[in-house]
């Protein structure tokens, strides 16, 4: 058993070594380079050069695929910033990179996928592990033992990636994708996908995992460290499918209990969200331009509802 | 709880440690523990059946020691038509309900009768076809005084839901595995590393071969109306290695877990595509299945001792049978009819036992009239596999019509997405872009994967699986080297996740 057990080790242990040498030691391969993680770098440089006033949009592709930054400018006067890319970034990490930036009289819409709120996914997942390691290997200091713990199991996969020749043998296409690092325009706001048509989507099935407290206390936390530098935060519900919506609708209504009962300001229901089937691009978050204007118009309504803002 | 997840990553290093760590000098702690890690196991996919193993475990126990105390035939017979009652009668409420509330609507309907019924809303429980079979044989065997039944409560209950075979067998006698479980097993090292050998190939076979062949499985399928005849035959070519690459590697990944605690499960596939006949091929295709149903169908109806037509009958009750085991489809139906068609002129030419020994015995390569011989029973198992992949009736009548017609004869496409029948449509605006496409699973890159396959397998064709020798001489480096490349193969090249295919049955 014992000879058993040491052989096994050794092999497994070969194994690790070199998955995880291969993740610290090779750096993004050319098809990761093109990939909507790196916009992270861009994003940065809008939080870094935007001049005030300032609206920041904080969240996954529900915010980056679901607003136009323009009406928003129109609308409101102010000037946008899409910081969202993707939710498996997760909100403790997005959270953390927006806060130094934040500027007296900022305002920060936070709108967060439904996934965000059970299980550990505001921790981040596999995107949260590519940023770090492929995008911005500073941050990694920032990590805290939750996301490591969060993000440890996709460091096969991500190793394994780069090996994988296809990730080199790679031609970046003529047209820009939809989900590419040069998606986004000036604002952050994805819109290559603006041109497209609606798709058919499969709608989401329910969450099946624990709700996570973690997030509103963390929402909380945000907005004290939002409020110090002279910001305002507002929390507003994604856009969603409506069969996703009736799919999950016991988790959105806890969240959205659970959201009124922090002093949170929110702006709107889950409700107000729901959309047709006619409106969704690629996956019961993502809209079609129709769709995006819809919402968009929907967030200046309802900011100005609340009262964080008067129609220009 | 899939074999090729990251939970069962998880959950089979810390049951076998605390198997051969904690438990070690216990048995009943052993048995004890396999048997919760089983339901665990099970539980995974929806606790809720779970009381559907255990209902079915008591009154089978119990069923075994009336059998055993009885002594009168008639008592016997009602004992044991309990046990098969409700076995059957969960398999056919779970499995069947609906298709035969469907065909009886359907024969109203005939007559002008138009009769509504509601589909029931029934989840079919994984693992149920399995698991009453294996339940079923201990009643049978018990009866028929081939075993005596098991005092022991948790052996049987850990021999009905022993979790490597639980959910897609092998289909176990009670005769082999409850010894197993009565008697004290030792730790044996080259048992377990061959057992690490065969999961590692069953897990190729799944990952790497099954679902990367399944992504154009179903891309040529599900659109059989855009495809020609010969890209359709090039689609029953892939299913026919997903189907093995699934069956046959979940059967090693579960023969290869069961070793590594001391089990030995009998062989399930022993190297079907390497078949000169189709008889040969049924002993080397799914054997657990196909014993089973030979010895508790085929012999009991009298097999091939009555007579000519009484013998075709048989055959073909076995196989119609058997097809309709695998689903509630008459797809299945016809799969069974069209396979008995098959072995009616072996059977019929008494040539059924002909080909008992492995191909090419002590050669290298096959001779001419050999390969002649696996080519048309690897064609003959292929065009039959459509049946069994088809959706229903239409479906199999669109793509049979499509495969005899002109358009066989053109150049297959070998990238399905660019197939003539799917650019016309295209160009017509009927489809508004081809379907999404990764390099890792080119059909290229799959069939080369499919060479590997069958040139791993052909050296390894006399053993117990195809890894058991393979490389066995070459030096350690050498030989993890070739580990660490189906590894690498699995990780890299292993196609879009898909639930086992015998999950269903």
């Amino acid at each position: 058993m014992k000879s058993f057990l040491a052989r096994l080790s050794l092999f497994s242990g070969i194994l690790v070594f070199f998955l995880v040498a291969i993740a610290i030691l090779i750096p993004a391969t050319p098809r990761t380079k093109t990939s909507l993680i790196f916009a992270k770098l861009d994003k940065d440089q809008l939080l870094q050069n935007t001049a005030p006033p300032r609206v920041l949009l904080l969240g996954g592709s529900n915010m980056s695929m679901g607003i136009d930054s323009n009406i928003l400018k129109k609308e409101l006067g102010l000037n946008p910033i899409n910081t969202a890319i993707h939710a498996s970034i997760g909100l403790d990490f997005m959270a953390n990179n927006v806060i130094e930036y934040i500027q007296p009289g900022d305002i920060v819409i936070v709108s967060l996928e439904y996934s965000q709120f059970y299980g550990q996914y505001m921790y981040g997942g596999e995107e949260l592990l590519r940023t770090v390691f492929d995008v911005d290997r500073s941050s990694l200091e920032s990590l805290d033992l939750r996301q490591w713990l969060s993000i440890i199991r996709f460091i096969p996969k991500y190793s394994i990636s780069k090996i994988n020749p296809t990730e080199y043998n790679f031609k970046e296409p003529e047209n820009i994708g939809v989900h590419e690092r040069d998606s986004y325009n000036e604002f952050g706001d994805a819109y290559i996908h603006w041109t497209k048509p609606a798709e058919t989507i499969e709608p989401y099935h329910r969450i099946e995992k624990f709700y996570n407290q973690g997030v509103v206390d963390l929402l909380i936390d945000f907005e004290g460290l939002v409020n110090a530098r002279g910001g305002k935060m507002v929390v507003t519900y994604p856009a969603i499918q409506e069969d996703t919506y009736q799919n999950m609708r016991e988790q959105i209504q806890h969240v959205q209990v659970e959201l009124e009962k922090s002093g949170l300001t929110i702006m709107g229901t889950p409700e107000t969200y729901i959309v047709s089937d006619d409106l969704l691009f690629d996956t019961p978050y993502h809209l079609t331009y129709e769709g995006v204007q819809r919402r968009t118009n929907q967030l200046v309504e309802d900011l100005v509802n609340v009262g964080v803002l008067g129609k220009e | 709880m899939l074999f090729n997840s990251l939970d069962f990553a998880i959950f089979l290093p810390v049951v076998f440690i605390i198997y051969w760590f904690v438990f070690n000098k216990n048995l009943r702690a052993q048995n004890g523990l396999l048997l919760i890690a089983s339901y665990i196991f099970y539980g995974w996919w929806d606790w809720r059946f779970l009381g559907l193993i255990l209902f079915s475990t008591i009154i089978d126990y119990f069923v075994g020691l009336g059998l055993g105390k009885e002594q009168g035939d008639s008592n016997r017979k009602l004992l044991l038509l309990v046990s098969i009652l409700v076995n059957l009668g969960f398999l056919g409420y779970f499995k069947y309900a609906n298709f035969f509330l469907d065909n009886i609507a359907g024969v109203f309907s005939l007559f002008g009768q138009d009769i509504s019924t509601r589909s029931l809303q029934i989840v079919l429980p994984v693992g149920i076809s399995f698991y009453t079979f294996q339940t079923l044989s201990y009643s049978i065997d018990v009866y028929r005084r081939k075993l005596e039944p098991t005092r022991d409560f948790l052996v049987y209950s850990a021999y009905v839901s022993f979790f490597p075979q639980l959910v897609a067998g092998p289909i176990e006698r009670a005769t082999r595995l409850i010894p197993q479980f009565s008697s004290k097993r030792e730790f044996n090292y080259s048992k377990a590393v061959d057992g690490l050998r065969q999961i590692l190939w069953g897990l190729f076979k799944k990952v790497v071969i099954a679902d990367s062949c399944a992504l154009y499985a179903n891309l040529i399928f599900d659109g059989a109306s855009d495809h020609s005849g010969s890209t359709l035959v090039m689609g029953a070519i892939f299913f026919t290695f997903q189907i093995y690459g699934d069956f046959s590697g979940y059967s090693d990944i579960a023969i290869g877990v069961s070793r590594l605690f001391g089990f030995n499960l009998m062989k399930n596939f022993s190297f079907p595509y390497f078949s000169r006949d189709i008889a040969e091929f049924w002993r080397r295709w799914h054997i657990s299945l196909s014993t089973w149903f030979r010895d508790y169908l085929y012999i009991p109806l009298g097999g091939s001792r009555g007579g000519t037509w009484k013998t075709i009958r048989n055959i073909f009750v076995i196989f119609i049978v058997s097809g309709f085991w695998h689903g509630a489809n008459w797809t299945f139906v016809a799969w069974g009819a069209l396979h008995a068609t098959f072995y009616l002129p072996i059977l019929l030419f008494n040539k059924s036992r002909q080909n008992l020994d492995t191909v090419a015995d002590q050669r290298l390569l096959p001779s001419l009239k050999e390969l002649l011989q696996l080519v048309i029973t690897f064609g003959l198992t292929s065009f039959a596999w459509i049946f069994f992949r088809a959706d229903n009736l239409d479906h199999l009548s669109i793509i049979l019509s499509r495969i005899f017609s002109r358009s066989l004869f053109t150049i297959p496409a070998l990238d399905p997405r660019f197939d003539t029948f799917m650019l016309e449509q295209l160009l017509a605006g009927a489809l508004s872009r081809l379907p999404s496409y990764d390099p890792r699973w080119s059909p290229v890159y799959t069939l080369l994967w499919v060479l590997l396959l069958i040139t791993v397998e052909w050296f390894g064709r006399k053993n117990e699986h195809a890894l058991e020798k393979f490389g066995k001489n070459w030096l350690p480096v050498f030989r993890w080297i070739f580990y660490y490349g189906i590894i690498y193969s699995i990780l890299i090249f292993g196609g879009p996740e898909q639930q086992f295919i015998y999950f269903q049955f």
